[in-house]
């Protein structure tokens, strides 16, 4: 009887049933290994669809614009700001202008919004209010708004919080800002100027943050000296209660007028694209600065799908070893390699569904909990949960098919038909390791081809339309890089390893025997380096990518002074008299004020006076008689700037636009403001300190010293000279007339100059000393008071401030401001970053040596028995853990900095690059140096002895 | 055990394997000519590296030879594809090795089913197919044992269940009493035993000789080839003779 | 094979005529050791001579049944605590064979090993043949049997693994053997290389 080999018709479903059940017992019975492989998985996937859902939460969806903004009502009609007649607002947005011609219609008058509401409607209108109330001896501004909130028809927009609706009188109704900053609680009265108010309950807006200081107001209980101005039409909005709905075309006839039309019934089924452009109008162009948005999360995007593909890979070298053997009896027994796959398959899919699910759904519930969070402390910043359902499957699909992939690395060893010596040794045949080594060679060479070519392609042109039309292309090849780039180090890290391990002779015990173990086992060593790798990849290039931006917004901020620095006039003008009569400015007390405040305010680090060229005082602009000296002894109309080099006028588009913002003359203080911002100041070394935040370089305090100047930015140096220019406030230059004319220059003096960047652009020239300053008449005077902060103050603390140092002003009108400088987010993002990734690193070496550990058993027992110390074991734990977050954090760090350089020098965000050296330094160093100390504590020296080695 | 088909289970003829290629090409099996028939139990005795395991991994598919031919069922292996050699493996030829014999996963039954589930047959024929397996092996009471709740004798008794389970009449074992203490594997030799008697083709790889006396016919591999065959002479005047008495 | 102890033992158990022990004693040991009548006898007469054993008169068909005295008995006691002495070395004719061989030019001492190897594993066959065959009958009498084959398997096994090492010892002379004569190389690294070779692949 010939032996029959046909296929068995029912095979194949058979041994997709073995397969399934295989897989379904292999992870109950290693439910530790199970666990670790799910885990892995997971958190990236729940990182990724958090991030993404954050993101869709803090974008409205139109039912919640409708909810937000109108309530139960149908319309809002409010004024556009606009030019001319041919403008188009964005239907979802009636405060933006979506599409215009640009063109400046001088006679175009808008319209009253109430003169545009179409009829049949009831009308409830909402009116804005500038308000002030004393704190103190200073006035302090809040905003009040006229509008019957309580409204059935506003429900949803406007919620009664706490307390009750008022009833008549004076009583009204408070956003809780208002409630917290003024200490008030409700019967307590509050005086404004608009009259004494009693607040009885307070109420959430909801397309406002409860924060904002409002208060609530009837028609009736707004005084008629508050009566609208000229401009009162812009002030006011008119929500419509109908049923009828506003539609498109009536918004854009609105929008023709200057009235602006936020519509339920539109923004629910906004109109096509081409209907919501003006004809003839400028395209908008934000596509680079979208563009750069766009690159940074592809390349992050990029890079976290390597790494979740490598640390599943990581994850399922755990027992691989074991499972190999597995496979290869079953390969014995008579599976097919489809069925061997299938098993594996099945695993990965079992482990892989589970850890998506899982990691769905904590990202899920976590944003969920944030948003709820966040939305019941009254910030509107996210709107509610909106997941993000295409990004969510991305992930997932990214996290199931890493964990698919990484689960047939085991099969794809048994399939070479290397099932003998899989049975017999239980070792995974070693890996090709020259055949990987040449592709990742080559993969490598590829990435640095790439990175190369979009870096020339990114700066081969300053032409910013022509850079934005290469974008894509370039931020292409850089991503593409950027991944051959981690893919070519995974490759080539078994050489590495090898390479690495060969000269060991001269190493300690423990570190020659950790070096030999991750060269004789690469299977093992691999996966955890390329997993800690890819970890610290990703995370050096979030780092730069965020640093960068960080940096961008600290440079594109205007800062007034240092962060938390406030800035506190020692002359003031006083009001003007009764008949127009100017009195001559007050100088105030600098350690009055500087106690005042000090003594309003916990959080006062210091206070110090800052000297300047007196400043322009009882100067009639432009029209007074010329023939009079700039300075008198009553009067001064001059003001001291530098004068800007004309080779190092920062480069413009003949639009007007800056040619390349990244360029050097663009950048610092004084750049792209006006003459009036800047001061020159006098004084020394304690001054720079205060003014720029760093100390001055001896270079620096020489040149101070010769009487020269520290400058503050380069651009106006000019063979090490500057020139200080004196300009008469009362003329203009006879060229440029209109919003943009300077003074004409007095006088001129070139001082010899040193460069002391500050820390943030603040807005002075430099400083002289004050020998310099008698020398050229510049007249110095105390002229401010600098009050550095520890901390961004409260409104209730910035208000106290202010009325403290209105008591020494003697006048209302001097407000305490603190530079508040950008959102601080960005220091912790780093940080987070920093702590994710090391937890990543922490798990990759904690695999590799607890399996090399398990591996080398028998080692240590023989090591135990020539008479080792215990240590040892603890040692060479600790070496292991070094060599596998070393390499991998040291290799994953140049992987990750160098490609996220390139794209920051490539996109808009080029302007400001920078390097996070601390957090990265600490990546690379700290983390490993953790994860070894950590692999030393916790590995017990006492060798586990297994009943087998026993018996 | 079915004896029907054809005597010889297995044919060797003139099988060669050599490893590497050029200068450094080493031959693992010269020449070699070994028949095996239904009943019959042969052990292949040699020094390490006289090609002993190479031997059985071409005997059973997982190997293929460089020259010559080998025949299951008087089927040739050198047309098959590695689907049909699976096949192969699961409806003619049941492997033990010395060591990790059983899917820890599955329990003794489970184990000794699989080659037939893996071929499509209903579970629950293959179950009572794999009872009856266990039962000839002497260890029917441990079908839903799992591998570390058996000694190691007894895994190995399943793992020959499992080679005999079906139609298989080829039992390939490659030193299935290595990990074992003398009287197991006396236990594991005289399960082989009687499955030869009861029909099937048993080639035992073993470089002890207590083992290999268990079979009908010891053949002696050195460096690839066959260099002597001993038959038992079944002789038993001759015994004390021999024994000096 | 102490005759003298084993009829002792048997006496022990119950006075007995001549024959009757002779049976008796066949019965126990599975007949691997056939004992003739007038050996019995012989003995017999010699632990009477000794007092071990004492007439005790005719089983009344002619038989003369002895019994065991209290000196027989302490040395059955002493048999029995006793280890069995071990020969001074047997004069093994195949180490002198080999010893020869290896001595003599001309002979191939690897095939006289393999020869030796296959008679012996050949004996071995037959032996666990028949421990098989004696085992599957399941008779207490036959333990004895019994380890008798398994001393005898043992033996053999003995033999053949001390072939192995002679073999192994052959080679590995001949081998330096073969390297002194080309080049006077101490022992070394090298010499067990081709060895080496052919082994581990």
């Amino acid at each position: 009887m010939p032996l029959d080999l046909a296929p068995a018709p029912s095979g194949r479903r058979s041994s997709l049933r073995v397969a399934l059940r295989l897989a379904r017992r292999d992870i109950g019975r290693h439910k530790g290994r199970s666990l670790l492989i799910i885990l892995l998985i997971m958190v990236p996937v729940a990182g990724m669809t958090g991030a993404a859902t954050l993101y869709q939460s803090s974008q409205r969806t139109p039912a919640e614009i409708v909810d937000y903004e109108l309530g139960g009502t149908q319309a809002r009609f409010s004024a556009l700001p606009v030019p001319s007649s041919d403008s188009l607002q964005d239907p979802l947005n009636d405060a933006m202008v979506a599409s215009s011609t640009g063109r400046y219609d001088p006679d175009f008058k808008p319209a009253d919004p109430r003169d545009v509401l179409p009829a049949g409607y009831q009308v409830l209108p909402q009116r804005q209010l500038q308000l002030t109330t004393g704190v103190g001896a200073a006035l302090v501004a809040l905003q009040g708004r006229e509008v019957d909130a309580l409204n059935p028809a506003f429900a949803g927009k406007f919620t009664l919080l706490d307390g009750r609706p008022p009833h008549g009188g004076a009583e009204v109704l408070a956003s809780p800002g208002l409630m917290a900053r003024f200490h008030l609680t409700f019967g307590q009265e509050i005086t404004t100027s608009a009259g004494t108010f009693v607040p009885v309950g307070t109420i959430r807006d909801a397309g406002s943050a409860d924060g904002n200081s409002f208060l609530y107001l009837q028609s009736n209980q707004v005084p008629a000296n508050l009566a609208p101005g000229p401009q009162a039409h812009l002030s006011v909005s008119y929500y419509l209660v109908g049923p009828e709905p506003v539609t498109w075309d009536y918004i854009k006839d609105a929008n023709s007028k200057g009235v602006a039309v936020l519509s339920r019934s539109v923004v629910l089924d906004p109109p096509p694209l081409d209907q919501r452009v003006v004809p003839g109008s400028q395209p908008r162009d934000d596509s680079s600065a979208l563009m750069a948005v766009y690159a940074t999360f592809g390349l992050v995007g990029a890079l976290a799908l390597l790494e979740v593909g490598l640390l599943a890979g990581a994850a399922f070298a755990v027992g691989a070893k074991q499972q190999v053997r597995e496979l290869a009896l079953l390969a014995s027994s008579g599976a097919e390699s489809t069925t061997i796959r299938a098993v594996v398959t099945a695993a990965g899919l079992w482990l892989g569904g589970i850890a998506v699910a899982a990691g769905a759904a904590v990202g899920l519930g976590a944003a969920a909990v944030v948003v709820h969070l966040v939305r019941l402390t009254g910030s509107v910043r996210l709107a509610g949960v909106h997941p993000d359902v295409p990004m969510t499957l991305a992930a997932a699909a990214m996290g199931l098919a890493a964990c698919v992939l990484a689960a047939m690395v085991p099969a794809r060893q048994v399939s070479r038909q290397a099932v003998l010596g899989a049975l017999k040794s239980g070792r995974a045949p070693a890996p090709k390791t020259r055949r990987s080594t040449v592709a990742g060679a080559v993969a490598l060479v590829a990435a640095a081809v790439l990175l190369l070519a979009g870096w020339v392609l990114g700066t081969s042109t300053t032409d910013p339309d022509q850079r934005a039309a290469k974008l894509p292309l370039v931020v292409t090849l850089l991503i593409l890089g950027a991944v051959f780039g981690v893919a070519g180090l995974v490759m080539v890290t078994g050489w590495l390893v090898l390479r690495l391990t060969s000269r060991t002779r001269w190493m300690t015990l423990s570190f020659r025997m950790a070096a030999r173990d991750s060269a004789r086992n690469r299977g093992r060593s691999v996966p955890a380096v390329a997993a800690v790798l890819a970890a610290a990849a990703l995370a050096s290039a979030a780092m730069v990518l965020s640093a960068s931006q960080q940096a961008g917004l600290r440079q594109s901020h205007w800062w007034g002074g240092l962060e938390n620095q406030a800035s506190l006039p020692l002359v003031v003008d006083p009001p003007m008299g009764a008949g127009g009569s100017r009195q001559p400015p007050v100088h105030v007390d600098a350690s009055a004020l500087s106690a005042a405040v000090a003594g309003a305010l916990g959080t006062v680090e210091w206070t110090h006076p800052i000297t300047a060229p007196e400043s322009t005082r009882t100067c009639a602009d432009g029209q007074s008689d010329p023939g009079l000296r700039p300075r008198t002894s009553s009067s001064n109309c001059l003001q001291y700037s530098l004068a800007l080099p004309e080779a190092n006028a920062c480069p413009r588009t003949p639009q007007g636009r800056l040619a390349d913002p990244g360029d050097w003359r663009c950048r610092g203080s004084m750049t792209l403001r006006s003459t009036y911002d800047g001061t020159v100041l006098v004084g020394g070394e304690d001054d720079i300190r205060a003014v720029l935040g760093r100390d001055a370089t001896p270079e620096a305090m020489a040149v101070l010293n010769a009487g020269g100047m520290v400058v503050t930015n380069p651009v106006f140096v000019s063979d090490g000279n500057v020139l200080l220019q004196a300009q008469d406030v009362r003329t203009h230059e006879a060229a440029v007339q209109g919003p943009g004319a300077v003074p004409a220059t007095v006088s001129s003096t070139p001082l010899a100059a040193a460069v002391l960047e500050p820390l943030v652009p603040v807005p002075y020239y430099g400083v002289v000393s004050p020998e310099t300053a008698q020398r050229l008449e510049l007249h110095p005077e105390p002229a401010a008071l600098l009050v550095q902060l520890a901390g961004a103050p409260s409104e209730a603390e910035t208000d106290a401030a202010s009325a403290a140092a209105a008591s020494v002003y003697g006048l209302p009108g001097i407000t305490f401001r603190a530079e508040p400088g950008i959102s601080q987010g960005g220091q912790w993002t780093t940080w987070i970053i920093v702590v994710v990734s090391a937890l990543i690193t922490f798990s990759a070496a904690g695999i590799t040596t607890g399996l090399s550990l398990a591996d080398a058993r028998t080692d240590h027992a023989t090591l135990a028995g020539v008479g080792a110390a215990p240590r040892l074991r603890k040692a060479l734990a600790g070496a292991q853990a070094l060599f596998t977050s070393g390499v991998g954090a040291v290799l994953g760090t140049l992987a990750g900095t160098v490609p996220a350089l390139l794209l920051v020098l490539s996109t808009d965000l080029r302007t400001a690059v920078e390097i996070p050296w601390l957090p990265l330094s600490v990546l690379v160093a700290a983390v490993p140096l953790t994860g070894a100390a950590l692999a030393w504590a916790l590995t017990r020296s006492r060798l586990p002895m297994s009943r087998r080695a026993l018996g | 055990m079915s004896v029907q088909g054809p005597q010889q289970v297995l044919e060797l003829a003139k099988v060669g394997r050599t490893f590497g290629e050029g200068a450094t090409a080493v031959a693992a099996l010269r020449d070699v000519d070994l028949t095996i028939d239904a009943g019959e139990f042969v052990a292949v005795m040699g020094p390490s590296g006289s090609g002993k395991s190479s031997l059985l991994a071409l005997a059973g598919g997982l190997d293929r030879p460089t020259s010559g031919a080998v025949f299951v069922e008087s089927t040739p292996l050198a047309g098959l594809g590695l689907n049909e050699l699976a096949r192969l493996r699961r409806r003619a030829v049941g492997y033990v090795f010395q060591d990790f014999n059983l899917v820890p996963t599955l329990t003794a039954g489970e184990n000794v089913a699989l080659p037939l589930e893996l071929d499509g047959v209903p579970a629950r024929k293959a179950h009572r197919q794999a009872a009856d397996a266990l039962r000839q092996v002497g260890i029917p009471e441990l079908a839903d044992r799992f591998m570390d709740q058996m000694s190691g004798g007894q895994q190995q008794r399943v793992a020959i269940a499992r080679a005999i389970v079906g139609q298989r009449r080829l039992i390939l074992a490659d030193e299935p009493t290595g990990a074992l203490d003398s009287t197991t594997g006396q236990g594991v030799m005289e399960v082989l035993r009687s499955r030869a008697d009861a029909g099937a083709a048993v080639m035992l790889v073993t470089h002890e000789a207590r083992h290999a006396a268990w079979a009908d016919r010891v053949v002696f591999l050195r460096d690839g080839r066959i260099i002597d065959q001993a038959a038992a002479m079944h002789d038993p005047t001759m015994l004390l003779t021999q024994a000096g008495l | 094979m102490s005759i003298r102890h084993s009829l002792l033992a048997l006496l022990q158990d119950q006075p007995r005529y001549g024959y009757q022990l002779r049976v008796e004693f066949e019965n126990r040991t599975g007949a691997t050791w056939p004992l003739n009548i007038g050996q019995v006898y012989t003995t017999l007469d010699r632990l009477e001579r000794d007092a071990l054993v004492a007439r005790d008169g005719d089983d009344g068909e002619g038989h003369v049944v002895y019994s065991i005295t209290p000196a027989g008995q302490a040395e059955v006691r002493s048999w029995f605590a006793a280890p069995v002495e071990r020969n001074n070395p047997p004069r093994n004719e195949l180490a002198i064979k080999l010893a020869l061989a290896v001595t003599l030019p001309g002979v191939d001492v690897q095939a006289i090993i393999q020869a030796q190897r296959v008679a012996s594993i050949r004996a071995l066959q037959d032996y666990t043949k028949a421990r098989r065959d004696t085992a599957a009958n399941q008779r207490a009498a036959d333990t004895a049997w019994l380890l008798v084959l398994d001393s005898l398997i043992f033996q053999t096994e003995a033999e053949v693994r001390w072939l192995d090492l002679c073999e192994a010892r052959m080679v590995q002379q001949a081998q330096s053997a073969a390297a002194a004569g080309a080049r006077k190389t101490p022992n070394g690294a090298m010499e067990d290389a081709p060895l080496n070779a052919d082994i581990r692949r």
